[in-house]
């Protein structure tokens, strides 16, 4: 196994981080109830999520830089990933919804919007990436997409909470886990929580790569 | 200097020679207009006007855009290779871009208006609102066209790349222009929102700025 170390951590943190976090005592509160345990699994995904689609435009950025087909490919799968993530993250986001909003989906949370911009805009990158069919040119152009969207990304991540109040906790008197009830207790396991899946993150990146690697030496030997 | 205004010349020499083109952009807007016109039998409540003219704005502002796509060739595109620097041809670019869609969707207002009512009780802040839009829609616009130009995709991968960009861009317009409608006075206007539509603006030309020149290149 390449550089095991951070694997073991990432397992250890994420059993860790699975069984306290069903397990130990949570504060009550108000329609949340128990359900504040989906701050353990829904949370750090998408923190998995941004760091992924950040690594995303490094390796767009480093691309442009001296064009080595290495960060080409670094850059597109580090945005598979993200993707991938979001599936997770929507299924425990959705379900969680259902039992505190009364919804699987809402239109009215700025959090929400996001999401379904950023799977729009990776979308249209992998839509772009199968449209240019010269190795260079195609990482050339949606290098340069991919910088302008993330910009684009984060700018309206940062905005849309003045568009519209948003309906998760800790967010418009929403009762949460803000530095006002959090408890110490919580954030013992939520930390690791975040760092385990940034890891698990960098892990399936790391698949993915090296599966996308084997895939192309075999086409160059078997062509 | 020279050189941008040489480019910007040529330009719209040779859009006003080819005058179907831009003909047809403006027939498409009035027909648009006309059929949500008769779609809402003209009858609509403020919000919902609010909405669907910034729909409208959005998808004159992308059949614009993609006129500007088929307009330049192969032969062309080499030829300006040679003379221009990027920045040089992205600014006039840009430039064009913002020009005819400021008279368009100037033309659309009146045109909206006519239609489906004028009820903007401040009319010169919407209309301010509405040039905001134009560069900040106009910038991501003639990014995701020096995009495309590299690739036969044509009009739909135009609008797949450039929706979700454009996605910012028009949620806050529909917030300030729901806020010009109501005649919201200065002291409780969303000024913040301006800015930040400023900002996305400034961004997204500088970003344009920035970047194009990598596809330049790659020419």
């Amino acid at each position: 196994m390449q550089r095991s170390w951070y694997k073991v951590t990432v397992v250890v943190l994420l059993l860790y981080s699975c069984i306290a976090g069903l397990w130990m005592p949570v504060p009550r509160l108000p329609i949340l109830n128990e359900t504040i345990r989906n701050v353990y699994f829904h949370v750090p995904v998408w923190f998995g999520l941004i760091v992924m689609c950040a690594y995303s435009a490094y390796g767009a950025l480093r691309y442009l830089k001296n064009a080595s087909a290495k960060w080409d490919q670094v850059s597109h799968t580090a945005a598979q990933t993200a993707m991938f993530l979001s599936v997770p993250g929507i299924l425990t986001g959705s379900i969680w919804a259902k039992f505190t909003w009364g919804t699987w989906w809402t239109f009215q949370d700025p959090k929400l919007n996001g999401v379904a911009l950023s799977i729009l805009i990776y979308g249209a990158y992998f839509i772009l990436r199968s449209a240019a069919h010269e190795p260079h040119k195609k990482a050339q152009l949606s290098a340069v997409y991919n910088i302008f969207a993330f910009v684009m990304l984060i700018l309206f991540l940062l905005v849309l909470p003045r568009l519209t109040a948003s309906l998760h906790p800790g967010n418009g008197g929403n009762p949460a886990f803000s530095k006002y009830d959090l408890d110490n207790g919580m954030r013992l396991i939520f930390y690791p929580a975040v760092l385990a899946w940034i890891g698990l993150s960098f892990w399936l990146f790391e698949l993915q790569y090296r599966y996308q690697r084997l895939k192309e030496l075999y086409n160059h030997e078997n062509h | 200097m020279r050189n941008l205004s040489h480019i910007l010349y040529r330009d719209f020499r040779q859009e006003w020679r080819q005058s179907a083109i831009w003909l047809s952009v403006v027939l498409f807007m009035v027909g648009s207009v006309y059929i949500t016109s008769l779609c809402f039998n003209a009858k609509m409540d403020k919000p919902s006007w609010n909405a669907v003219f910034w729909i409208m704005l959005l998808f004159t502002s992308l059949s614009l855009s993609v006129r500007s796509l088929n307009a330049s060739s192969q032969g062309y595109a080499l030829y300006q290779f040679l003379l221009f620097n990027p920045i040089d041809f992205i600014i006039a670019r840009w430039l064009f871009q913002v020009i005819l869609a400021l008279v368009l969707n100037v033309l659309t207002v009146l045109v909206y208006g006519w239609f489906m009512g004028f009820s903007v009780q401040r009319p010169a802040l919407f209309l301010s609102i509405t040039v905001l839009n134009t560069l900040a829609a106009a910038s991501v616009l003639v990014f995701t066209n020096a995009l495309t130009s590299y690739v036969s995709a044509g009009f739909s991968l135009l609008s797949i790349l450039s929706i979700p960009l454009l996605i910012p861009v028009y949620s806050i317009s529909v917030k300030l222009g729901k806020q010009a409608m109501d005649g919201i006075e200065n002291a409780a206007f969303r000024w913040d929102l301006m800015g930040i539509l400023s900002a996305v603006f400034l961004i997204s030309f500088g970003l344009l700025i920035l970047l194009f020149p990598y596809l330049w290149r790659s020419r």
